[in-house]
């Protein structure tokens, strides 16, 4: 993160502006959610449980996790330690003048994968919506499920003629895209998604999603790579399905419109890597972090976020991106911006303890550690 | 029994309505279905349906692939597919087949200031023909 980035975000007005939508609209969804469907709480105990034992033995469960699918028929596994080594894989499998379909994932933001795909010759499209708004404004998704929400119609509309949709209003540009992606969907050689939970019994890959981008994206094309961090192994497919329906519960949009369970099938190639990038490395106080199902509430509730957005941190932004950013091995002084106020922890459905975590990495920044000498 | 599965059928109904489905009750659903089909509708067999959430689970790797292609889903439910909740539904499903997947409502997006728009890039609209006996038939709200 560079200081001046949080200079620019505290005077961009439609940042402040799109979060505080974004909370007006999922707020009151979220505390609906967790008072109807009152089997959320248990279900979070039950994967932050989960988590916490596949952390505790990351050797074990990947290779568990690997072993799980390795014997299916049409399906390669892969292993990558970085970001490095899991874009050379890609780049064997992908080779050059394809045409890539991407479902969104923080992890292939974590790895740049989109932008590595396109350095070696290949046409790469980001299938959701607002993720394709981001790709086009060239910027970093500004919340960790929903990426676009700092552009207003109009901005929208400006950035999506780029790629000829034309109209002014959402359901026009909705409709515009529909029609341009349905033409990559149908064209496309190879298919990219990351992964919600993998379930180290069966080999499934669970996705949920509202658009059917990740659907299509998974199925059409003819080659399919899922890209596996290993914090999304869970033990079985039962965790799994409850980890899903969390994160659509606490974004606020529940039941999610789909839930895909992937594996591999005829007619299709499937490639799976699984990635470490630092997490088996993680420090004793990061690993509560590793717990995260990636739903964004602790974005959107904290009052920094609200006015910086995910400029405040580097991959991840906002609370659990000063966790993540550690895990990364990328955290800076960015630490020092949390007022430490708690609500992140208050609204987390799997109650990590983020305010401790921030002391902990401001007492390594004090120190002038590293987080590989702790 | 009855009056259980009754229960059970609205708080189904009530869900689906929630999420946005358009619900039809039939006491036959292969012949009503007819009625509601298009071209750019396709149509296929729940294998299983939480009454809780209104998830539905469907089998199959070209039904996956059909259903996120075209205009208009529809899923015909039986009785017996109906579940109190997802993990029961999810366990139904899989011991019917071994790809499956799920829907609850059409493809659906908030990207642009939040605003809600169907069909952005799946279904525009989800249909549910529920199929009940003639017994539990007028005991539906
Ligand atoms: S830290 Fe908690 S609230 Fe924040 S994204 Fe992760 S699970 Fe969600």
């Amino acid at each position: 993160m560079r200081e001046e980035d949080i200079y620019k975000a505290i005077k961009n007005r439609s940042i402040r502006a799109g979060i505080l939508r974004t909370w007006e609209n999922l707020h009151n969804a979220v505390e609906q959610n967790i008072e109807r469907y009152r089997f959320l709480k248990e279900y979070a105990k039950d994967v932050k449980m989960a988590k916490l034992e596949v952390f505790s033995d990351y050797d074990r469960w990947t290779e568990k996790a690997m072993k799980s699918i390795e014997s299916r028929n049409k399906c390669s596994v892969y292993y990558a330690e970085d970001g490095k080594e899991a874009r050379k894989i890609v780049a064997e499998i992908v080779g050059r003048d394809k045409i890539i379909v991407k479902a969104k994932s923080m992890v292939s933001e974590e790895i740049q994968l989109r932008e590595f795909l396109q350095e070696i010759g290949n046409e790469v499209w980001e299938t959701d919506l607002g993720e394709l708004i981001v790709q086009l404004a060239n910027e970093k998704p500004m919340h960790v499920l929903a990426p676009a929400i700092h552009y207003s119609e109009r901005q929208a509309a400006e950035l999506l003629r780029k790629v000829g949709v034309k109209g002014y209003t959402a359901a026009e540009l909705a409709e515009g895209v529909r029609k341009f992606m349905r033409q990559k969907f149908l064209l496309a050689d190879v298919g990219i998604s990351g992964c919600n939970a993998f379930s180290a019994k069966t080999g499934r890959i669970f996705l949920v999603e509202n658009e059917g981008n990740i659907r299509l994206s998974t199925t059409l094309p003819k080659d399919y790579i899922a890209i596996v961090s290993i914090d999304k192994i869970l033990p079985s497919d039962e965790l799994c399905l409850k980890l899903v329906i969390l994160q659509a519960a606490f974004l606020g949009t529940f039941p999610p419109a789909y839930i895909n369970v992937n594996e591999p099938v005829e007619g299709q190639r499937m490639h799976v890597i699984f990635l470490n990038n630092g997490r088996k490395q993680a420090p004793e106080f990061l690993k509560e972090q590793l717990t995260c199902i990636k739903c964004g509430r602790c974005q959107i509730e904290c009052p920094i976020f609200q006015i910086t957005g995910s400029l405040w941190g580097n991959v991840y932004g906002g609370p659990m991106g000063m966790g993540w950013s550690g895990i990364l091995g990328e955290i800076g002084y960015e630490c020092f911006l949390s007022s430490l106020c708690g609500k992140c922890k208050e609204v987390c459905p799997m109650e990590i303890d983020m305010p401790r975590i921030i002391r902990e990495l401001r007492k390594m920044m004090v120190r002038g550690n590293n987080l590989g000498e702790v | 029994m009855p009056n259980e599965v009754l229960e059970l059928l609205n708080q189904l109904i009530e869900t689906l309505k929630r999420n946005s489905v358009e619900v039809y009750i039939s006491k036959d659903a292969e012949r009503d279905v007819e009625r509601l089909k298009s071209e750019d509708s396709f149509i296929c067999n729940a294998l299983s349906i939480a009454a809780d959430t209104g998830i539905v689970f469907f089998g199959g790797f070209e039904s996956r692939k059909n259903s996120a292609l075209a205009e208009h889903h529809i899923a015909i439910i039986r009785r017996d597919a109906v579940c109190k909740n997802v993990i029961e539904a999810y366990n139904l499903a899989i011991s019917k087949s071994n790809v499956i997947f799920a829907t609850s409502t059409a493809s659906k997006t908030g990207d642009i200031e939040g605003k809600l728009i169907w069909g952005m890039h799946g279904p525009k609209k989800f249909t549910v023909v529920l199929e009940i006996s003639e017994e539990l038939y007028g005991g539906i709200a």
